[in-house]
């Protein structure tokens, strides 16, 4: 047996040692961490994520860029990204080095309609998201999603992005022909995910620009979505981001599935959702870049 | 001729009945408060998503998340039921000892203390659903309102102290004696219920507690407001001395926040330059203090711990230094503060409001001279005091050579307050002894 004097030197002493023997690994976290933030302060990169509608594949905005990168002067580069059904990412394409606004899209394995699968892509997305957060340490994104890509846009910044906001900051969504209420038309009669999506739209940020751009071929619809379910984003957005702007291009290219390849919507995402070619090129503002909070990611 | 002086006034303080019922209340109420503050050191240490050892062992990668959560919950919980409810075991002990310091029936004033306690704390005026659940103000439960607790309770034990009857506790009781002594605590009970009562509306209806937590509001404000050393420091020295009187909540406000703007700042600059060397405001006093002024939770007292462990002779003392030494280590001292006790002990007052300041000024002065960076980086909750420098300068080597450096002065300057103590405590025991009518036996 330990006398007592003994014992309290030794309970000294072993606290110390332990003290020493986890300062090794809090050293290298500690390293580790700032670096990332640093890096992450600093970095330059600001990506446009886009995320195609139901049954299309990474390769659906293939055009889009192509037609982006006529316009502009400086050439995005273009990374796609395939979430296959059992999580793992598949790469294609790559960002250039020297690129600050790169595209990246995420396509899923099952690119199923219905609102149980958009919420199986939200989750999908968000592996492929934290990956990217982590490999390409951009502080700041821009959103865009076509059809169903809004939606799965919608539900990710609901119950998603709050894992990130501390360091990451969304600026910009633009939703081409996004079916906020489905195919139905009487704004009345809302479907189960607008219910959802309504319910927790307090938790979209408020620095947030939204645009959505519909499709007029006729009267009330791109030829496949309502106009009223694209309108329906209103019922999201208006009164809890900064600005919710709604447009409608019409004439040649607005039928639902060419409206990414649409001249107008082309134009409106070099005026509306990029950064480059203005007047003050990429001044990279982080917004309110808080102390990273260390919260175990929530597994949903 | 002084530290005579110094001496006779602890031992006459101390020898005080409401200092002699702080003394026992708190004595008594220790192993709770061990224990709480090691289910603390867990919650904040290991099992919270922002704690040390779950970050830098990669908890959330390889824990799965059911045993994660559920340590989590169940060192949060255990801690927040101790300290929570901690004021209504601190007015029963509070009456009990009174009541039993006069000879009264203790039980039964412990009972009506903590009756009165929860009716000064009961929100008389939230009367929706009040068959179904009762509300009260939890924040004058907790062991932040120690001092109010306790007054609660001496005042319970005076009301049995002239109203009372005389009454010795025995082992057996037969029928008439409990019938004599139900009888006997009628009239001391209800007269505490109705002391209980008026206070309660009393504070209700002249919104006491507004005033209450306008005052803690204010020093939640001035820890958010990351002021400088100069308003810091006096402001830091009041809350130190609030909390050894048994008023915790200032300190816990003034000392929370971190994340604020003039933080974020530093952090901002820091990340940018690679060091915190220049940052923008060098001198925000809740960093130093975060750095500096606390190792070991407030007041330093891992510091105290150790001289205690070294040179203390009174046998349970060393014990409860001993059982508390881990979580103070990691930052939950409150098994420490009522263990030793410091709460309400004259002998640590001085010590445990100036080590903390006089540590953060010459953390400030070395700032100022360049020999160490200031502190901008975050720091995760439940870091060992003496290395918080070093974790906050992004491992600054001599940042951490100080902080060991200042640690070690720190425990210098607690060596002769805990020699004092131990013979101030030995010269108590005498003075009790003489007093119960033993024999003095040197």
């Amino acid at each position: 047996m330990f006398t007592n004097r003994r014992k309290n030197i030794l309970i000294i002493i072993g606290t110390f040692v332990f003290l020493m023997i986890i300062a090794i690994p809090t050293f290298f976290w500690m390293k580790n961490v700032n670096k990332d933030m640093a890096e992450r302060r600093k970095s330059q990169m600001s990506p446009v994520i886009m995320i195609p509608g139901s049954s299309a594949t990474t390769e659906r905005f293939n055009e889009l860029v192509e037609l982006l990168n006529k316009d502009t002067y400086k050439k995005h580069s273009l990374l796609k990204v395939q979430v296959k059904t059992d999580g793992k990412l598949k790469y294609t394409g790559r960002i250039n080095k020297n690129d600050n606004e790169p595209f990246i899209v995420v396509g899923f394995e099952n690119n199923h309609d219905g609102y149980s699968n958009i919420k199986k892509q939200a989750d999908w997305f968000d592996l492929a998201f934290s990956r990217l957060s982590q490999q390409y340490k951009f502080n700041n994104f821009k959103a865009f999603g076509h059809s169903n890509g809004g939606l799965i846009w919608t539900y990710w910044i609901e119950h998603y992005y709050s894992d990130y906001s501390s360091d990451i900051t969304i600026k910009k969504l633009m939703t081409v022909g996004t079916p906020f209420n489905f195919n139905e038309k009487n704004i009345n009669n809302k479907t189960e995910m607008l219910s959802d999506l309504i319910k927790n739209r307090k938790k979209i940020p408020t620095n947030l620009d939204v645009y959505s751009v519909s499709g007029g071929q006729n009267y009330e619809s791109d030829g496949l979505v309502p106009e009223s379910s694209v309108a329906a984003g209103k019922y999201i957005f208006q009164n809890q981001v900064k600005h919710y702007t709604t447009m409608t291009v019409t004439g040649e290219d607005a039928q639902h599935s060419s409206l990414p390849q649409n001249k107008q919507v082309v134009q409106l995402i070099e005026q509306y959702l990029l950064d480059s070619d203005k007047q003050n090129p990429a001044k990279n503002n982080p917004g309110n870049f808080k102390i990273k909070q260390f919260h175990k990611k929530t597994k949903k | 001729m002084v530290d005579r002086l110094i001496f006779k006034m602890v031992v006459w303080v101390k020898r005080r009945s409401f200092f002699r019922i702080a003394e026992r209340t708190l004595t008594i109420l220790m192993p709770l408060a061990i224990i709480g503050s090691i289910f603390q050191f867990m919650w904040r240490s290991v099992f919270s998503p922002d704690s040390l050892i779950s970050n830098i062992f990669y908890f959330d990668n390889w824990l799965p998340d059911p045993v994660f959560d559920a340590a989590w919950y169940a060192s949060q919980g255990l801690s927040s039921v101790i300290f929570n409810s901690f004021g209504l075991l601190v007015a029963y002990f509070g009456a009990q000892y009174t009541a039993r310091y006069y000879h009264k029936d203790a039980q039964m004033a412990g009972i009506a203390g903590m009756l009165s306690l929860l009716l000064c704390a009961y929100r008389f005026q939230d009367t929706s659903n009040f068959n179904i659940t009762m509300n009260f103000n939890w924040r004058f439960l907790g062991i932040h309102s120690f001092l109010f607790a306790l007054v609660i309770g001496y005042i319970v034990g005076l009301i049995f102290r002239f109203w009372g009857v005389d009454f010795h506790h025995q082992h057996t009781e037969n029928s008439d004696r409990i019938e004599w002594r139900a009888f006997a605590s009628f009239r001391p009970t209800a007269i505490a219920l109705l002391v209980g009562l008026v206070i309660g509306i009393f504070t209700s209806i002249i919104q006491v507690r507004m005033i209450a937590s306008n005052v803690y509001q204010f020093f939640q404000n001035e820890g958010q407001n990351n002021l400088n050393l100069w308003t810091f420091i006096p402001l830091l020295a009041l809350a130190l001395f609030l909390n050894w009187f048994g008023i915790g909540e200032p300190l816990n406000s003034l000392t929370a926040n971190m994340g604020s703007g003039t933080n974020v700042a530093n952090l901002n600059y820091a990340l940018e330059h690679g060091s915190s060397w220049n940052i923008p405001n060098k001198f925000v006093g809740n960093a130093l203090y975060q750095s500096y002024g606390k190792f070991g939770g407030s007041g330093v007292l891992l510091a105290l711990l150790i001289v205690i462990l070294l040179v203390y002779k009174h046998d349970n003392t060393n014990k409860v230094a001993r059982w508390s030494f881990i979580p103070t280590f990691f930052g939950s001292n409150q098994g420490a503060l009522v263990g030793v006790p410091i709460i309400l002990n004259p002998m640590y007052l001085f010590s445990y409001v100036l080590i903390p300041v006089l540590n953060m000024l010459i953390a400030a002065l070395f700032i100022q001279l360049h020999l160490i960076p200031a502190s901008a980086y975050q720091v995760l909750s439940g870091t060992p005091g003496p290395i918080v420098s070093f974790m906050a300068t992004n491992g600054n080597w001599s940042a951490l050579i100080f902080s060991m450096l200042l640690f070690a002065g720190d425990i210098l300057l607690y060596w002769p307050v805990v020699k004092i103590a131990a013979k101030v405590q030995t010269e108590i025991e005498n003075l009790n002894a003489e007093e119960a009518g033993f024999e003095y036996v040197h």
